[in-house]
């Protein structure tokens, strides 16, 4: 069978699987969507739970979810009355995607300039520079990162907005928030590699036809470092999945993130629920991405 | 004996000196971490005097709630990463030891966990949980406890892995094939020769997850989803820094300096860990 399909198929069980499993948990828990601070009349809640079709036994009410969640609908939030989990969603996922591609953005360009500058001249002053860089970026958590980075920038000298999302400098800091302890960790990988492609046979022709040290880092160099980058980026996008929940907070940007965290403060289990599908599938498609430009870069890949 | 370079010595030193901070914490001279002092609000660090570190917005003395922070961040990491470990140790060990289809279902799981969005599903988790908390707390169950096994399930998988791979090449060794031609039943096998072989690898992984489970202490606290004032972690002290944190008031301490003391911890556990990895496995042992 077709890998690709085959990873296709293993992307919806995962999707249904965590469904089902937390669709279980939401209808077990006490504290349904109709336990607000108000007491209900009896007769209320019986024509409400009917609306809803919360009487309904419990196999019928997982069709009826399962059906709604194939067509794009995941029911009411308990929480914003009179709004759908999927708008409440939509609204939230262009923000988003915006700052994960922002931050992918971030962590390739960092991570690979750095990654070959330092694999240049290895063991000289921007090596050096570059290691303990990214030491560092790696080393502080996101959000203390987030937090320095709004201190200096937006309240000290004022250049860049500290939250809210209007334009795209507001995305700014938190793209680089988010992107850049993956940038630290893809400026390893692609010295590493560097290092092994300036010393290979490749380089050494390329520097006796007398070509530029830029045309040979950028034609030569570059394109023989991209596999372990395309590998890097799965396992990366997951992270950075969890991170932009914190990353949003920082910055108040009204992604999912931000909906996800405070639906798990306010006890909205079906929005959190909408989230945790969202966030499956979102990580299953980034996989299967990275997983397709690594098999295009080296199509040994592809046929395992 | 384990001969450590001398990176790892200042980081093992930095953590025992942070380890008995945070043990010895209520017989120091330091004030009470949750005394309201309105008067003394946000006083920058005095160094040498008191307050050493400055205090928070509302008066509170800073290095008393680091400390005591470093209470609960340490021993939420210390306990989840025990969790991750008895839950992944067995896992791989039993995997790798049997082999064959076990093996392949075994770490199959393994794979499809990492399909998963495992910190949003925790998330998830503790959420509902949340509506139980008047039956946990009747069994003296409080939502610190449920987090040790909250991040013993993300961070479980890793050391499984490893544990496999030393299984795997142990199930080969002679004294383990003797044993099996003696008839020794396979559980005996596992805790007599096995598990005690894993002891180094055990040592490094728990150094290695130790840094992981710190950070999503504070990841999760600071979201307000975890560690619950009146307690101090490091992630809510992370949290009020970030909240107090504005252009009109200088109070760049308040964020970092907590920030500080978990990236130094933090890159601490994870040069200890490596200086480990490279001390055990390296051919003049």
């Amino acid at each position: 069978m077709n890998p690709f399909l085959r990873r296709f198929g293993a992307w919806v069980f995962t999707i249904l699987l965590v469904h089902a499993v937390a669709f279980l948990l939401v209808r077990g828990a006490r504290g349904g969507p109709l336990d607000s601070a108000r007491e209900l009349p009896p007769q209320v809640r019986a024509a409400l739970e009917s609306h809803y079709h919360l009487d309904a036994p419990l196999a019928e009410q997982y069709a009826r979810a399962l059906g709604g969640l194939l067509q794009g609908d995941l029911g009411p939030s308990m929480h914003y009355r009179g709004t759908g989990v999927s708008e409440v969603l939509a609204a939230g996922l262009p923000v988003s995607l915006a700052l994960g591609a922002g931050g992918i953005l971030v962590a390739l360009l960092f991570g690979i300039v750095a990654g070959l500058g330092a694999a240049r001249r290895p063991g000289g002053v921007m090596d050096w520079a570059v290691r303990s860089g990214a030491s560092l970026v790696m080393g502080i958590p996101n959000f203390i990162l987030a937090g320095l980075g709004v201190a200096f920038f937006s309240f000290v000298l004022g250049w860049l907005p500290s939250a809210g999302s209007g334009g795209p400098a507001h995305f700014i800091l938190p793209s680089l928030a988010l992107g850049l302890p993956f940038a630290g960790q893809l400026s390893r990988l692609v010295r590493t590699r560097g290092l092994e492609v300036l010393a290979g046979d490749a380089v050494r022709a390329a520097k006796a036809r007398g070509l530029s040290e830029f045309h040979i880092l950028r034609f030569h160099v570059l394109p023989r470092t991209l596999v372990p980058v395309a590998a890097f980026l799965g396992p990366a996008a997951a992270g950075m999945l969890t991170g932009s929940l914190v990353v949003e907070q920082v910055f108040t940007l009204p992604g999912i993130g931000t909906h996800f965290v405070q639906a798990a403060l306010n006890r909205d289990y079906t929005l959190a629920l909408g989230a945790t599908v969202l966030y499956t599938a979102l990580l299953g498609a980034t996989t299967w991405a990275s997983d397709i430009w690594m098999a295009r870069l080296d199509p040994r890949l592809g046929s395992r | 004996m384990i001969r450590l370079d001398m990176g790892s010595k200042v980081a093992l030193g930095f953590l025992v000196a942070m380890g008995i901070g945070a043990l010895a914490v209520a017989s120091l001279p330091l004030p009470d971490p949750s005394a309201f002092a309105l008067e003394n609000a946000l006083s920058p660090p005095a160094w040498t005097l008191h307050p050493i570190l400055g205090t928070d917005a509302q008066g509170r003395d800073l290095a008393a709630r680091i400390l005591w922070g470093a209470r609960i961040s340490l021993s939420v990491g210390f306990l989840g990463s025990l969790v991750a470990l008895l839950i992944g140790l067995p896992w791989g060990a039993v995997a790798g030891y049997r082999g064959g289809r076990a093996d392949r279902w075994m770490m199959r799981f393994c794979d499809a966990l990492e399909g998963v969005p495992l910190v949003v599903v925790v998330l998830f988790l503790l959420a509902i949980l949340q509506e139980y908390r008047m039956e946990m707390a009747s069994i003296g169950l409080g939502r610190i406890h449920l987090f040790f096994f909250a991040v013993g399930a993300l961070f479980w998988v890793p050391t499984a892995r490893v544990a496999r791979a030393e299984a795997l090449r142990l199930r080969k060794a002679p004294f383990v094939e003797a044993s099996r031609g003696i008839g020794a039943p396979t559980i005996s096998i596992l805790l007599r020769h096995i598990l005690p072989h894993l002891l180094s690898t055990v040592l490094v992984m728990l150094t290695l997850t130790l840094p992981r489970v710190v950070l999503m202490e504070a990841f999760l606290s600071f979201l307000g989803l975890g560690v619950e004032a009146p307690d101090v972690s490091w992630g809510i002290l992370s949290r009020e820094g970030l909240e107090t944190l504005n252009p009109l008031v200088d109070c760049w301490w308040i964020l970092a300096l907590p920030g500080l003391a978990l990236t130094l911890t933090l890159l601490a556990l994870q040069r200890l860990g490596d200086g480990l990895r490279d001390a055990l496995s390296s051919p003049g042992r």
